[in-house]
């Protein structure tokens, strides 16, 4: 099954849309696509969206994991359920299911101008879910790039 | 929501309609089914309207619009 993302030209990132289940809901989020993390995260936006002032009663992560400027907070959900959809097709989807999927937020160290830089960033698909795949292709060949996600 | 044939409308306002993306800089915007239906320089506040009218927030994408797009080296 091959999943397509989409492009988002404002800032050269790849996207997957997935829904991410919490709780029993399906909550919407755009993942940006990074080979270079090594797990996949919700980051402040979708964090602060989802678990609101409930988010540090989350589980806190002993791994060390490096946020901006070292300064994150970070926990994890066990088991959660993750649809990766296709952005053509939405009856296209890849399920997944993580043993954890991190939460890292920074919002207690940032204010103000800092802040806004900081939660610019978007949550990630990272190799723990990248790594499942069979193929990953990023064509520049076309108006807007293309990524494919072939899951085996 | 899915429009045409076929592309979500949230991948539609990122890769065919970015430029109204790019008149909301220095905003966050509030992304249901690809369409903005709120904005605010202050997330916070953006939350807790958001919140407020009691939308399905599930189901809401919240993007922050650079005024200048911070490089991501890691």
């Amino acid at each position: 099954m091959t999943i397509e993302g989409f492009y988002d030209p404002i800032r050269k990132y790849f996207y997957i849309l997935a829904k991410v289940y919490l709780g029993g809901k399906p909550y919407t989020v755009n993942l940006m696509v990074d080979t270079g993390a090594s797990i996949t995260a919700l980051l402040d936006r979708d964090a602060l969206r989802i678990f609101g002032n409930k988010v540090s009663k989350l589980k806190k992560s002993k791994r060390n994991l490096v946020g901006i400027g070292g300064f994150a907070d970070t926990y994890y959900v066990e088991n959660v359920k993750i649809e990766l959809i296709d952005s053509k097709n939405p009856e296209l989807k890849h399920t997944t299911t993580l043993n954890r999927l991190y939460v890292v937020t920074h919002h207690k160290h940032f204010r103000g101008e800092e802040w806004k830089k900081v939660s610019q960033l978007p949550s990630i698909l990272g190799r723990d879910i990248l790594f499942k795949a069979r193929k990953i292709i990023f064509d520049f060949s076309t108006t807007p790039p293309k990524l494919k996600i072939e899951f085996p | 929501m899915w429009v045409g044939w076929f592309m979500s409308k949230t991948a539609l306002l990122y890769e065919r309609k970015s430029d109204e993306l790019l008149k909301l800089k220095g905003y966050y915007v509030a992304i249901l089914d690809g369409e903005i239906v709120d904005k605010d320089k202050d997330f916070f506040k953006l939350l807790q309207r958001l919140r407020k009218k009691k939308v399905k927030i599930e189901n809401i994408i919240i993007d922050y619009i650079p005024e200048k797009p911070v490089e991501l080296i890691v």
